[in-house]
């Protein structure tokens, strides 16, 4: 026979599982969400050999699927600072694009945060890596914060900006 | 006889049972642990640190190693950027409170030229004076043969050092 101590005990630890679990939960969805932005601008800016490219219009659909308007950029080494709107962001994509033979944007160790509601900022690092029309290979990665906001109950990308770790 | 190829015939074959299965778990969760905490495997990018690392090598990076002493000058290290999946290679060549400068491709180390057997391509490098910040290494790749704006290095946070590289 269970004595009702014990079924309270284990009744009380099962509601206190229940709660973890929604608790750790919370904000997964929405961290899902962000990552999947990442994913899609790194998609946007890649390119391979065999790959069609994209029309302007197209790309710019693309980007302001991802890009919130206007969207700051504070990028050490590519000489990009300001506010940009996804128009310029296209235009900037296409023009690189126009350089190189083949590029992979890829996002590693993504940390996202929620400081408050409909906002978060995310730390990664952003590696670009490719060949260029000249036939240099290239291979470089930055330490990124990004902000990305909630408006209209969709995730877009709002700030780019790079973090120094080393200092000359 | 029989006892040997039995117990060949048990590693190779094992039954499984819970205990097989326990066994199993306990050496994944150590080579976890071990391959994640304890020492990285790091594949190499770059020529940064070339000649003395090749593009496309391997190595660990041991994070325990500064558990028993500060980095030092000479280390090879590791140095994370948001995580630990795409780092840097760069070897330290001054710590917190040295004045660390390049004239003429020589590194010079509190106003004396520090001897580099390391570096073995010709180098241009002029950097003007800049002493260590308190807490942070000068950090610098073996390879100076590229232009210096082209090469990543500078002073680093020690705590953004993940480890030494082992070999």
């Amino acid at each position: 026979m269970v004595s009702r101590k014990t079924l309270l005990i284990v009744s009380l630890l099962l509601v206190l599982g229940v709660a973890i679990f929604f608790f750790l939960r919370k904000g997964e969805n929405d961290r899902k969400k962000i990552k999947e932005k990442l994913h899609q601008l790194a998609e946007i800016v890649s390119i391979t050999p065999g790959k069609n490219r994209k029309s302007f219009i197209i790309m710019m659909g693309e980007v302001k699927k991802v890009i919130n308007s206007p969207c700051e950029l504070d990028i050490d080494g590519g000489g990009l600072s300001g506010s940009y709107p996804p128009q310029k962001i296209a235009c900037l994509t296409e023009q690189f694009q126009a350089n190189i033979t083949n590029a992979r944007l890829s996002f590693y160790d993504i940390k996202i945060q929620f400081p408050m509601e409909n906002s978060a900022i995310i730390n990664c690092t952003g590696r670009l890596k490719g060949l260029t029309r000249r036939g240099e290979r290239f291979d470089e990665f930055r330490e990124l914060q990004v902000k990305a906001v909630k408006t209209g109950g969709k995730w877009r990308l709002s700030r780019f900006q790079t973090i120094e770790a080393l200092e000359k | 006889m029989g006892m040997a190829e039995g117990k060949i015939r048990s590693f190779f074959l094992p039954d499984f049972t819970l205990k097989y299965f326990l066994r199993v778990l306990i050496i994944a969760g150590i080579a976890v642990f071990f391959f994640s905490k304890i020492c990285i495997p790091v594949r190499i990018e770059g020529i940064s640190m070339s000649p003395t690392y090749r593009d496309g090598s391997f190595n660990f990076c041991c994070r325990i190693a500064y558990f028993f002493h500060p980095p030092r000058v000479g280390d090879i290290v590791m140095i994370r950027m948001s995580g630990t999946r795409v780092m840097y290679m760069k070897r330290i060549v001054a710590l917190s409170g040295d004045v660390v400068s390049f004239q003429n491709g020589y590194l010079y180390l509190n106003g004396k030229v520090r001897p580099e057997i390391y570096v073995v391509t010709p180098c241009d490098w002029n950097l003007s004076p800049r002493k260590v910040k308190p807490g942070h290494v000068y950090v610098v790749g073996d390879n100076r043969k590229m232009p210096i704006e082209n090469q990543v290095f500078g002073q680093v946070p020690v705590s953004r050092i993940i480890g030494k590289v082992l070999w």
